[in-house]
């Protein structure tokens, strides 16, 4: 092939071009640490890691769901242990009454201490976490229990006239979080799960031990049926107790697994889209070698004419 | 008279030498002259003359020396056609993978705040609000990342619409261009027609019309067609641009573009027949190609587009299908109700989408409980809220004959498709750049002026010059001493 003068010239430019620019590409990787500057750099690498991101992102706002998840189960947890103390008071109060030689003077006494452990109960079931109370259900708006002149309302129904079915349907109102795609894990509890409902509920259950403690012939035999019942009511908050604290655990648990595979999956994003920097580095060396040669070839090339050799 | 013939050899060979030097020097002057092709002088050896020397009888004619048949140049026209057909492609390659770079700035994913992190935000918030439905400070947010979101695809849809316009601009320039240099072809055609008449070759202004074809030829493909008798025709499409001294001017017509969804482009025609011009290469059919092709194997900007929409009026469809399914909160004087919209069923393009007027007056119209909310009831209900979380992470989401699966899948498909086509059209343009350098080479390995060719010729006609003149001396010499001695004898 015939070679001009201006071949080696424009050659010689064409290839310092395709070097420098190599050395540009590498230049960017090796100080933004990523293989890639746009999408279109590599499909690919841009695609995946947009994925990765999107999943580290997305589990990043599952840890936080589960943080407002463990605060509302921690407050619940003290909150039945809580309302578990206040029976176990009311229970020793009612023994202490039932003690044969207590005039009803003394009865009543104890009898006003026992309607000041109902009074906590009713606050306590009125617990609020973050300005939201969470033994309501679905009301989390407005104190879920209120005693109207001795009659106990939950969420705007007189509590011992609730029956089965709208128990059910109360029950139902579970407020849960989203700890993963699709799943979720429900930590309230209402408080009809934890004092019961219609005839024997706990609050109808003390007052009718009271009712039958503030007469003059008051026999703690009498008494006996109702007993049991406030005992199966200190039990079943005691099982709630440990439920809540079961429900923690798991939390704790899911927190775990979470930030575990957001390690992971970072792990992986940087894998896939960070640079391997020994390596761009010795690209660059090689990148900068073929540069350098390219000068001072074409330096040489260019400078070569048969004048310099003509008389 | 027969004596002098020798002398007359020496003239021709010396205004030969002499010729062949000028043009030595006008290649070296245009050495760096774009577009200069090199030229050479043909020699040809002369005929004997007609009696014109002693040896006549006897049969022996000697030539008549040198003659200069003609100063021709140096080209394949094979490598001319060839070098066009490839640039034209390298053109149109070029201006498609520029437009897309842009098209993949426009959607960039990067800045963090493109529409797949829009939508990201907006189901993150909803999950936030999941665990706690009556929070007036999580509603808030939510209908803050609904609003961004609803901004960033107008953005991104005002960006395509106005790219477009940018696009058509871009078409004028080049059209009047095209006409411009289809002038000054003909004007061309005309002066190299009249000069040509008398026999000898007009190589320099053949030159500067054949850049100008090169030129024309990047902006629009062309066939290039000269006739024996010096005719230059130049077509695009079959259709005559310029034929000889005529022009055929190329007119932009304003037409509604059907996959724009009726926005105005701009779209070369003849201006002689009113028909559409037929593109087969170029700058010119790269930009139209992106600005009107809603093909999914050659996407350009109606591609996108559509695919923007989609999403717009499928996320308008199912967001407000639950959203109106739903019970919102109770706020001022409003209590709570069914069937509000979360968008606005009326705009459903990404150009226009946005938060219905409830929405945007209070976030509490966000439906998130499946029955009526008031004090002791429902302000905690997460139900219908749930249904929007489905819609996060299903994949059977259609709208029309389009399947979407689901939303961030789809803005993600979206993205890739768009990085996908710019990397392979900027592949192909960059193997298509090494071919058009190739066919450059080639083209200038046989064309282009080498210096030291030139030097080395310089020295082959000076010496010719100087074997001319030492020739022409010594047919003096010899012609003085005929005369002088013939006389000296016969004394």
């Amino acid at each position: 092939m015939r070679v001009t003068n201006s071949m080696f010239a424009s050659g010689a430019l064409k290839n310092l071009n395709k070097n420098s620019s190599e050395m540009l590409k590498l230049q960017e990787q090796i100080s933004s640490g990523k293989k890639i500057s746009r999408p279109s750099d590599s499909p690919m690498i841009a695609n995946e890691s947009e994925i990765l991101r999107s999943d580290v992102e997305r589990l990043a706002h599952y840890a936080k769901n589960i943080d407002i998840a463990q605060n509302m189960a921690a407050d619940a947890e003290t909150a039945l242990m809580d309302i578990n103390r206040s029976i176990q008071n009311v229970k020793e109060l009612i023994l202490q009454a039932s003690n044969g030689t207590q005039s009803l003077q003394e009865r009543e006494d104890i009898i006003t201490e026992i309607e000041q452990n109902k009074e906590q109960i009713i606050s306590l079931l009125n617990t609020a976490s973050s300005d939201k109370y969470i033994f309501g259900g679905y009301n989390t708006k407005v104190p879920p229990v209120e005693s109207d002149t001795g009659t106990i309302m939950y969420n705007g129904t007189e509590l011992s006239s609730i029956d089965d079915v709208t128990a059910d349907a109360y029950k139902n109102e579970l407020v849960s979080i989203r700890i993963s795609k699709g799943t979720e894990l429900n930590v309230s509890m209402t408080v009809l799960d934890i004092v019961g409902y219609g005839d024997g509920n706990l609050f109808q259950t003390i007052d009718e031990i009271t009712g039958k403690m503030s007469t003059d012939t008051f026999d703690p035999a009498d008494i006996e049926t109702e007993m049991g019942t406030l005992e199966n009511h200190f039990n079943n908050v005691l099982n709630k107790c440990s439920e809540m604290g079961g429900k923690e655990k798991r939390l704790d648990m899911v927190e775990d697994q979470i930030n575990e595979t957001i390690f992971g999956s970072e792990n992986l994003l940087s894998e896939v889209e960070d640079v391997n920097i020994e390596e761009a580095i010795i690209n660059y060396e090689l990148a900068k070698q073929a540069y350098n040669a390219t000068l001072a070839v074409s330096a040489q090339n260019i400078k070569m004419t048969l004048l310099d050799y003509l008389g | 008279m027969s004596n002098f013939y020798g002398l007359e050899i020496a003239r021709k060979s010396l205004f030969a030498s002499q010729r062949a030097i000028e043009l030595t020097g006008h290649n070296i002057a245009n050495a760096n002259t774009e577009g200069y092709t090199r030229q050479r002088v043909d020699f040809k050896a002369a005929a004997p003359g007609n009696g014109s020397s002693i040896d006549n009888f006897s049969g022996n004619r000697t030539g008549g020396g040198v003659e200069i048949e003609g100063i021709v140049q140096i080209r394949n026209e094979y490598y001319d056609t060839l070098y066009r057909e490839e640039d034209a492609y390298l053109s149109e390659l070029n201006a498609k993978s520029e437009s897309l770079r842009y098209i993949e700035d426009i959607f960039s994913e990067s800045t963090e705040s493109g529409i797949g992190s829009g939508i990201e935000n907006l189901f993150s918030s909803m999950e936030q609000l999941f665990s706690d439905a009556g929070n007036s400070l999580l509603r808030s947010q939510l209908q803050q990342d609904a609003i961004s979101l609803t901004n960033t695809m107008q953005l991104t849809a005002g960006r395509l619409n106005e790219y477009v316009d940018r696009q058509n601009s871009q078409v004028e320039t080049i059209v009047s261009e095209i006409n411009s240099i289809a002038r000054q072809i003909s004007s061309l055609n005309k002066t190299i027609f009249s000069y040509e008449l008398n026999g000898e070759p007009a190589n320099d202004l053949r030159d500067q019309r054949n850049l100008l074809i090169d030129e024309l030829n990047s902006y629009i493909a062309v066939n290039v067609n000269e006739k024996e008798t010096g005719e230059l025709r130049v077509s695009v499409g079959g259709i005559a641009l310029v034929d000889h001294m005529q022009i055929n001017n190329m007119v932009l017509k304003e037409e509604p573009s059907p996959a724009l969804d009726g926005k105005s482009v701009l779209n070369p025609q003849w201006e002689k027949s009113g028909n559409d011009v037929t593109l087969t290469g170029g700058e010119l059919k790269g930009l139209l190609d992106i600005r009107d092709s809603d093909d999914e194997k050659n996407p350009g900007i109606p591609y996108f587009m559509k695919k923007l929409d989609t999403l717009a009026a499928s996320m308008v469809e199912e967001f407000n299908e639950i959203n109106s399914g739903g019970y919102t909160m109770p706020y001022g004087t409003t209590d709570s109700r069914t069937g509000v919209n979360f968008f606005d069923p009326t705009k459903t393009t990404a150009a226009t989408i946005s938060l219905s007027d409830e929405l945007l007056e209070d976030a509490s119209n966000i439906a998130a409980s499946s029955g009526p909310v008031a004090d002791y009831s429902n302000w905690g209900n997460n139900e219908n809220l749930e249904l929007f979380l489905e819609l996060r992470d299903v994949d059977s989401i259609a709208y029309g004959d389009e399947t979407i699966g689901n939303y961030e899948d789809y803005t993600r498909e979206i993205m890739t498709e768009i990085a996908i086509s710019t990397s392979y059209n900027a592949n192909r343009a960059e193997n298509q750049q090494v071919m058009v350098d190739y066919v450059d080479n080639q083209k200038k390995s046989v064309s282009e002026v080498s210096i030291d060719e030139e030097m080395t010729n310089l020295i082959r006609y000076q010496h010719s010059y100087a074997a001319a003149a030492k020739l022409m001396s010594a047919i003096d010499e010899m012609i003085g001493t005929l005369i002088n001695s013939i006389g000296a004898a016969g004394r």
